[in-house]
């Protein structure tokens, strides 16, 4: 009987296993939904995109207003915001496959293009009004942390005071995108978080919602 | 890439998940065994051991319930005053002329190891009964123990303890406690891994402690180390389920924390002596010791990474609403809440339903052979958050206090 029950040491170890890799698997399979998920949304946004930019292509033949490019913009980029906002908890909860990363670069990086799209137009378009929100993703910093929360609450308050009067952008600037890299050099931006209205206006210190509507045309 | 936190996260979870299997397995494979008890081959004559420092309330009670045991072969109750400043050592005169089998052993104070060592030398019985001045053992439990003994291998016998009239929380925190500990006891005793016998009753073969040359009298906990050495000897420590002994509990929070402190830090006494034998000897260098030492270790790191994390996020949250009400925004946010679980939070969620079942499993099993069955739920899970959010704020302070060295109080 002694020797009999030993072996349940082994045993256990063996369901253990079993059911932790079954467990895992699981895991995997749950957070492969959520990421194809993502994946789908992007696209549709993805193609929207290109929508929006063939869209700036005709701005030179003069059958689009500048009014009528602005208004698909902060459609593009409010849709944008909220997907990719969907996509940020989705990669805060994803613990095993870690794809949703990638899926929040593309999400930068389409932001990246409308960024540097609208800053292209802005000599012909000068009524319209972008908030560009550049922050770190992944910061160790605590006051960092806090800091950019707190900005992010701000720019949602002003979105939701201003509505579609302005282009709210949010970009994570440490996800390795060299034309975000270079287009940021290129304004000589060392700071972050740091708020970028209509391409003039650099606020890197938080600030209420009111200072800040002071700033949009 | 999985985060390093996540690789912590999922090994706590295969520890935690690879115990309960364990047990499960254990109580399965042995469920028909659970309550047996051999059968009495041989009369063994039994000395009672009674230390008793300052019990003057309830020495008579347990002189008593051993003179009511339907045990027939006890030898002699030997009362050991460890230099009472009470009447303790009155109560033992008057119970001695008066029971023909009490014996008072009057000495100075020297600690309850040292006293049964003492006694031990005296004692004539074949098996040496050490019953705590406050427990009173159940009538049938001698009758229901020895009968281990038949079994050469065998140095020691336990069996359940319960909380004698729990009446404050405390006290029914932990008549809770003792059930469970009862239940998970009786499957480490299928397993050969009974790492202790408790003070308040545990009856020893009278050659084995002479082997091992009695208490160890610098160990805060005897009965403890006594059980390690036992095994490291070879010897068997078994568990009787169907009888008891009941006995007193600390019925405040600040005695229970000191006493909790106790055991904590004789376990680490108890495994400083023996930490060479991690991986040798048995039981005792295979499962005992990794077990009570990754325990701990496990514990200390664990409430380590909780303080860390918590830490973070209390900062964050304190600049936060800083920061907010400097800018005038909302302190908090619906966005700001994941509504997303993680695995992790399901695997943790599996993991809590199943830990519970097992308490409540353990619980029922252990009432079920009782008249009053006193583990009501709310308790049940009351006591499961309160002791394991308290129980690494012991060890570590055990820890500290254990590491800081010098003389440690009972």
């Amino acid at each position: 009987m002694l020797k009999s029950n030993k072996h349940v040491f082994w045993q256990a170890l063996l369901i253990t296993v079993l059911i932790f890799a079954l467990g895992l698997v699981f895991g995997v399979y749950l957070e492969g939904i959520r990421n194809d998920n993502a994946n789908i949304i992007f696209y549709q946004s993805e193609a929207n995109l290109f929508d929006t930019l063939a869209l700036t292509y005709l701005l030179n033949s003069q059958e689009l207003s500048c009014q009528e490019l602005e208004n698909v913009y902060v459609n593009f980029a409010d849709k944008v915001y909220e997907e990719a906002k969907n996509v940020r908890e989705f990669d805060d909860s994803a613990k095993i496959i870690s794809s949703t990363i990638y899926i929040h670069k593309k999400y930068d990086l389409l932001r990246t293009i409308l960024w540097i799209n609208i800053a292209g137009v802005e000599d012909k378009c000068k009524d319209i009004n972008s908030v560009v929100y550049l922050y770190e993703y992944n910061t160790d910093d605590l006051n960092k942390k806090a800091k950019q929360s707190v900005f992010a609450k701000i720019l949602n308050d002003l979105k939701d005071e201003k509505g579609n009067s302005f282009i709210l952008i949010p970009i994570a600037v440490d996800n390795n995108i060299y034309s975000l890299e270079n287009f940021i050099d290129s304004k000589d931006i060392k700071e972050f978080p740091v708020v970028i209205i209509d391409d003039e206006h650099y606020i890197y210190n938080l600030t209420s919602v009111q200072e800040l509507e002071k700033y949009l045309k | 890439m999985v985060e390093f936190i996540t690789w912590i996260y999922l090994f706590y979870m295969f520890i935690a998940l690879y115990f309960l299997i364990l047990f499960t397995l254990t109580f399965i494979q042995n469920r028909k065994e659970m309550f047996d008890y051999p059968k009495l081959t041989k009369d063994y004559s039994v000395s009672v051991l009674i230390p008793a420092y300052n019990e003057e309330d309830s020495i008579e009670g347990t002189v008593k319930s051993i003179l009511d045991l339907d045990y027939k072969n006890v030898e002699e109750i030997i009362i050991i005053n460890d230099g009472s400043k009470d009447k303790t050592k009155e109560i033992a005169s008057m119970l001695e002329k008066k029971y023909g089998k009490v014996i008072l052993f009057d000495k100075t104070n020297s600690g309850k190891a040292d006293s049964l060592n003492q006694a031990i030398k005296l004692a004539k019985g074949e098996l040496i009964a050490v019953v705590d001045a406050d427990s009173y053992p159940s009538q049938d439990s001698f009758k229901k123990m020895v009968g281990f003994f038949n079994d050469v291998k065998v140095g020691a016998v336990t069996t359940r303890i319960f909380v004698r009239e729990p009446k404050t929380f405390i006290q029914k925190l932990q008549s809770i406690e003792y059930r469970v500990i009862a239940f998970s006891r009786k499957l480490l005793g299928f397993l050969d891994a009974i790492y202790v016998t408790p003070g308040p009753l545990a009856i020893y073969r009278k050659n084995a402690l002479e082997k091992v040359g009695g208490f160890d009298t610098n160990n805060l906990t005897e009965d403890i180390e006594i059980t390690w050495h036992l095994t490291f000897e070879g010897y068997k420590v078994k568990m009787s389920l169907e009888p008891y002994v009941t006995t007193v509990s600390p019925n405040k929070f600040k005695q229970w924390f000191k006493q909790r402190l106790r055991w904590n830090i004789g376990g680490m006494q108890t495994i400083s002596k023996y930490k060479k034998y991690f991986f040798k000897k048995g039981m005792l260098g295979f499962f005992i010791l990794p077990f009570f030492t990754f325990s701990l270790l496990l514990g200390v790191l664990g409430l380590g990474i909780f303080i860390y994390r918590i830490l973070r996020r209390l900062i964050v949250s304190y600049l936060s609403t800083k920061y907010s009400i400097e800018s005038e925004v909302a302190i908090i946010t619906l966005q700001e809440i994941n509504f997303n679980p993680s695995i992790l939070n399901f695997f943790g969620l599996i993991l809590m339903i199943l830990g519970a079942v097992f308490l409540l499993f353990a619980l029922f099993y252990v009432n079920k052979s009782l008249s009053k069955k006193d583990a009501p739920f709310v308790p049940v899970i009351f006591y499961s958050i309160v002791y394991m959010t308290l129980y690494p704020i012991i060890l570590i302070t055990s820890l500290c206090k254990f590491l800081k060295g010098g003389k440690h109080s009972w």
